[in-house]
């Protein structure tokens, strides 16, 4: 607090003493308004906090004001009421899956120019799985910066008690069957520990739909493709229900995002499915031996859907200030910068350079299980779901998650409906669609 | 006494407004210094309320089209009519409205009773019914997620303990809106029962001395003297009761988010869910109309029968 203090007492002389020497050195400071979420736990808004402290004290005509506007999903709402009242933030992180609903807007701008400028960006240094979702029409619009996977997260110690190898996770369905199997603890007709538990959530059971075969979203530059009713979508879905039914490996009913870790952590479950954004808190908070690993490949192999935020610089703010926003974003993304950010959050850093440059390179050397989501990569493919509509596509398709492990309907009637909703819903978006 | 002395000062006040017109009339013409006064208020509440009703109307009739808003028609309300997750929206709704008016008139009156026995340390009965009043909806609900929590929370544990089969309370489809709803009433129902109590305690104490002289069962004097004097009590309870319930929306977004599958979404989630999670304004708008319209009906309503019917002392 005092640091800060002194600092913005140092910004404030240095100021005053530009304005003293008068005339064309002492620019007018353009001051950016940064809207920011924060989606995973952990003291997140603090440290973009300290960044924005830091890059403001090396810049004399550029003064970055952060605002922490809540999840996603209302950093997106504010975002856009702003875009449509005219008055935009000027430099935002959105969902890297908002890009084709900002663009449909006219709310953001290509970054290609500045790309290519002097003061430019190595663009083919980030992973090709993040740049996936950043791309539309051949242009860039959007630079990553918290991106992530899901991964496994499993139990050494518990791995140990009952006699599997620690250091070898489950790498296909099968496996994830059978150690599942091996991992539950029952006392009478209660189970005291569960095999595994994988949040019901459309993010993770994208994951699933590649292992099978069909990602449920489109892998090209496509606003408009959904594929949930496809016969390898339907099978993922039935593999996951048949963890809680046949199997018995996983806890019925609906598995919401938060209690996962909370049950990971209390040993309820000896393995979860959960972003690598968690990486950090699980960390701290396991009592036992904290193994990672690939998502068990299914009948076509390895598979993950990517997913987090990205920079966006906003439309109708002026040359001026998207000049500046570009500085600040070219700024953050510095390897080591950006390589700091995945130390303190556990998002992977979204550029190789990153890794190859200390403070992260050091770090991975020493906490191995950072490595997992970046190695994991090789079989990433575009995040769903990529298209117009995205946050409603989001929920149905969860909707549709939900409705199968309620034992409310078979994965078939669930993802049929699910599709409908999808169809009807791009129609009204302005997709033409087939049939 | 008292009333002697109330009925005194309400005289005082007529006689000072008709003795002293003179004295407004001084300042402007006849009536216009009253508008003046209502000024203020009238600006906010056209501002706040009669502009924002205008709008919301304007509103339903229209839908986004990348920046630009377009005419639609009804298009909007015949959505929200025909769609099925809005129509069970409307039915957990009015399931939820309807229960919930029920159980605050009933158990209210009922805990409030209890609550007025002439017992040494009543306050210390009182005390935890009326503290969950004070308390936000949103702290609330983060305890009760715990205590729902499907592996490691307290109501699963004493299941557990006894043997009982553990129950994914908010994950079920059954039991996700009764969830909700326990929530709501463990908090609200002390807030009723307060209005209860202030109502028992100004009831005249010869009638039921009266009454009990004459060996009138409890169950009759509920029924024929408590509960007609205190319909005025009931009536308030009652509005306040279905507004409510219609209001409170904080523990849906900390216990299910609607869910799973729609089964705990009620109107106002609906309305948030729709309009800013979504943008899809037009819906949202003609959600709210409806609502509005009940409101305003039920309103009007309630104004005219109380009007007639209600047995003030």
């Amino acid at each position: 607090m005092l640091n800060r203090f002194t600092r913005f007492r140092v910004i404030a002389l240095l100021c005053a003493f530009l304005l003293l020497l008068g005339g064309a050195s002492a620019q007018d400071v353009i001051t950016l308004q940064f809207y920011y979420p924060v989606g995973v736990a952990g003291p997140l808004a603090q440290a973009i906090d300290g960044y924005v402290a830091e890059f403001n004290a090396a810049h004399d005509n550029i003064q970055v004001e952060p605002i922490f506007t809540g999840n996603y999903v209302e950093n997106m709402a504010r975002a856009q009421a702003g875009i449509l009242s005219g008055q935009p933030p000027d430099v935002a992180i959105l969902l890297s899956t908002d890009l084709y609903t900002l663009v449909d807007m006219g709310g953001v701008i290509p970054l290609d120019d500045y790309i290519a400028s002097d003061d430019g960006l190595d663009i083919d240094d980030f992973f090709d799985a993040f740049m996936s979702n950043s791309v539309s029409a051949g242009q860039v619009w959007g630079i990553p910066w918290q991106r992530s996977t899901p991964i496994l997260y499993y139990n050494k110690d518990a791995f140990a008690e009952v006699g599997l190898d620690p250091e070898s996770p489950p790498a296909t369905w099968e496996e994830l069957v059978e150690f599942g199997k091996q991992l539950v603890l029952r006392d009478g007709d209660n189970v005291t520990r569960w095999g595994v538990e994988i949040p019901t959530s459309f993010w993770i059971y994208a994951n699933f739909a590649i292992q099978a075969g069909q990602h449920i979203g489109s892998v090209e530059d496509d606003p408009c493709g959904v594929y949930l009713d496809t016969p390898e979508a339907i099978e993922a879905l039935a593999f996951l229900r048949s963890l809680q039914v046949e199997h018995g490996i996983m806890p019925d009913g609906v598995n919401q995002w938060g209690v996962a870790p909370a049950d990971f952590i209390a040993g309820a479950t000896a393995m979860i499915y959960h972003s690598t954004g968690s990486l950090s808190s699980l960390l701290n908070d396991v009592p036992f031996e904290l193994g990672t690993g690939f998502m068990p490949g299914g009948p076509a192999g390895y598979g993950a859907n990517v997913g987090g935020g990205n920079f966006y610089i906003m439309a109708d703010i002026g040359q001026e200030r998207q000049d500046a926003a570009w500085t600040f974003i070219n700024w953050m993304v510095r390897p080591e910068q950006i390589g700091q950010w995945g130390i303190d959050s556990g998002y992977v850093a979204p550029r190789n350079a990153a890794w190859e440059t200390d403070p992260l390179m050091s770090y991975a050397a020493e906490v191995p299980q950072a490595s997992t989501a970046r190695m994991q990569l090789e079989y990433a493919v575009k995040e769903f779901p990529a298209t117009l509509a995205g946050p409603e596509m989001a929920v149905i398709t969860t909707q549709a998650a939900e409705a199968v492990y309620t034992g409310q309907s078979t994965p078939e009637e669930a993802l049929k409906v699910a599709q409908e909703r999808s169809d009807e819903l791009l129609m009204q978006a302005g997709c033409e669609l087939d049939g | 006494m008292k009333q002697q002395g109330s009925s005194q000062a309400n005289t005082g006040g007529r006689v000072q407004i008709t003795r002293s017109p003179s004295y407004i009339n001084i300042l402007s013409g006849r009536g216009s210094i009253a508008y003046l006064f209502l000024l203020p208020s009238l600006v906010f509440l056209a501002l706040f309320t009669l502009w924002p009703i205008v709008s919301v109307i304007w509103t339903s009739f229209h839908t986004r089209r990348g920046r630009n808003e377009v005419f639609v028609g009804l298009q909007n309300y015949e959505r929200v009519l025909s769609d099925p997750i809005s129509q069970g929206v409307i039915k957990n709704t009015i399931g939820y409205v309807t229960i919930g008016l029920i159980l605050s008139v009933i158990g209210g009156l009922l805990l409030a009773i209890l609550m007025n026995q002439a017992l040494r340390n009543i306050g210390f009965f009182r005390f935890p019914f009326l503290a969950t009043i004070a308390l936000p909806m949103v702290s609330v609900a983060s305890i009760w997620l715990f205590l729902y929590s499907p592996r490691v929370g307290l109501f699963n544990e004493i299941l557990g303990g006894l043997g009982l089969p553990r129950s994914n309370w908010l994950s079920d489809r059954e039991l996700a809106l009764p969830g909700l709803f326990a929530v709501y009433m463990w908090k609200q129902l002390g807030y009723f029962a307060l209005f209860y109590l202030a109502a028992l305690q100004a009831l005249p104490n010869d009638v039921l001395e009266a009454a009990t002289l004459d060996g009138t069962s409890f169950w009759q004097k509920l029924r024929h003297i408590i509960w007609p004097l205190v319909s005025p009590t009931t009536y308030f309870v009652a509005t306040i009761a279905v507004l409510n319930s219609l209001q409170q929306v904080d523990h849906i977004f900390v216990l299910t988010e609607g869910g799973p599958n729609n089964a705990s979404n009620l109107s106002l989630y609906y309305v948030y869910q729709q309009g800013f999670k979504w943008f899809k304004t037009g819906i949202a708008s003609a959600m709210t109309v409806f609502l509005l319209a009940v409101l305003l009906t039920m309103a009007m309503l309630q104004f005219v029968y109380l009007e007639r019917r209600v047995h003030y002392e």
